[in-house]
């Protein structure tokens, strides 16, 4: 499943990094604490957060994640949204809330590592 | 004699990931005295690399100053940024090893991050910290507030009217029982605003500073302190509004 697809199937909305939004989601990360994320999230995984500033950017590169998911109809930073674009990071804004959103991927099927 | 000393107590130098290449700590000394301040805390993210050569070229050539005073702006495990100043050179690096021992494992990765330089005191070269100091360390704000209250030092919760790394984007509010310098309020927003906008924390003594991540923005924030000599212990007293000591902010 593509990032492209869970957007699609999720209705979100793509606010950063769009022509990497074929890349390919293969588990998913709920947190809103970057030391968490960066000790646990996998390669590839897909992961949901309130958090807006551009260190999320940062982590979702060094871990090579597939995507984030600014949940709760937060607005992602300028700057961040700008690193995003320019370092192809694909980043999704929804309304709903965080928990909603991972309800709604583990029925689409992405697994955490557990 | 209380006299007014103009203070910024947070600027980075080229040292923190995030701050502008041209941010050595003598180009911004020079522009800290070129903007007219006379005290200046060099706060570099869980870092104090670059304090000394900072004092030393405050010191130097024909014209000195500003008082250089050191410290470091500490990502705690809570992911809110605390400035700690740190009341001289030794017990600032003292502090450093510390913080230094309780940095996420790993190396910076400078395309991703930013580099991290630092500059010899004594001969002006460049070295690289390859330590990851964009991460957050391990150090709670309590164990920060602790360890650096114990060493004579002042902490000061960053930026609280910001989401990002704040103590009240974080936590939500301020905790009780922590023995905080005061807060830092941004130069996005002024005394009354921020008062407005977070009654909670009219109870805390506020500096402004202007959080300088380039040379232009230093001097856009700053706070004036009524004290008698350009110490950290002076700087305490003025925020406890303790001896006559005050602090003014717009």
């Amino acid at each position: 499943m593509t990032v492209q697809d869970i957007a699609d199937a999720l209705g979100m909305t793509c606010v950063a990094g769009s022509p990497e939004m074929d890349r390919e989601v293969t588990s998913g990360y709920a947190s809103d604490l970057l030391s968490d994320v960066m000790g646990h999230a996998q390669d590839g995984a897909i992961w949901v957060t309130s958090q807006v500033h551009q260190n999320v950017v940062a982590v979702a590169l060094l871990l090579n994640l597939s995507a984030v998911v600014i949940a709760g109809g937060l607005e992602l930073m300028e700057d961040a949204a700008d690193k995003a674009d320019a370092r192809g990071v694909p980043v999704l804004s929804t309304r709903l809330p965080a928990f909603e959103v991972v309800g709604r991927l583990y029925q689409l099927g992405v697994r955490g590592e557990v | 004699m209380l006299g007014a000393w103009a203070a910024d107590l947070h600027v980075h130098t080229f040292l923190s990931p995030c701050a502008s290449r041209d941010m050595s700590p003598g180009a911004v000394v020079r522009r800290c005295r070129e903007v007219g301040l006379d005290i200046v805390a060099i706060t570099d993210h869980n870092a104090a690399g670059n304090v000394a050569r900072a004092m030393a070229e405050a010191v130097s050539g024909p014209t000195t100053g500003p008082v250089i005073i050191p410290g470091m702006e500490v990502c705690t495990s809570e992911e809110l940024h605390v400035l700690t100043l740190l009341p001289d050179l030794a017990r600032a690096t003292q502090w450093e090893a510390v913080v230094r021992r309780a940095l996420t494992p790993g190396e910076n990765v400078p395309k991703i991050f930013g580099e991290q330089w630092v500059q010899d005191a004594c001969t002006g070269a460049l070295c690289s910290d390859t330590a990851l100091l964009a991460a957050p360390t391990r150090l709670s704000l309590a164990d920060v507030v602790s360890q650096v209250t114990d060493l004579g030092g002042a902490c000061i919760p960053s930026h609280v009217d910001r989401a990002a790394f704040s103590i009240l984007g974080q936590l939500g509010f301020v905790p009780e029982g922590l023995d905080l310098a005061g807060l830092e309020i941004s130069r996005a927003i002024n005394r009354e605003e921020a008062l407005l906008r977070m009654p909670q924390i009219a109870r805390y003594s506020l500096i402004s500073s202007s959080d300088a991540h380039s040379l232009d923005e230093i001097g856009l924030g700053c706070s004036l302190l009524w004290i008698e000599e350009p110490t950290v212990a002076e700087i305490i007293l003025a925020l406890r509004g303790a001896r006559g000591r005050r602090v003014e902010i717009e």
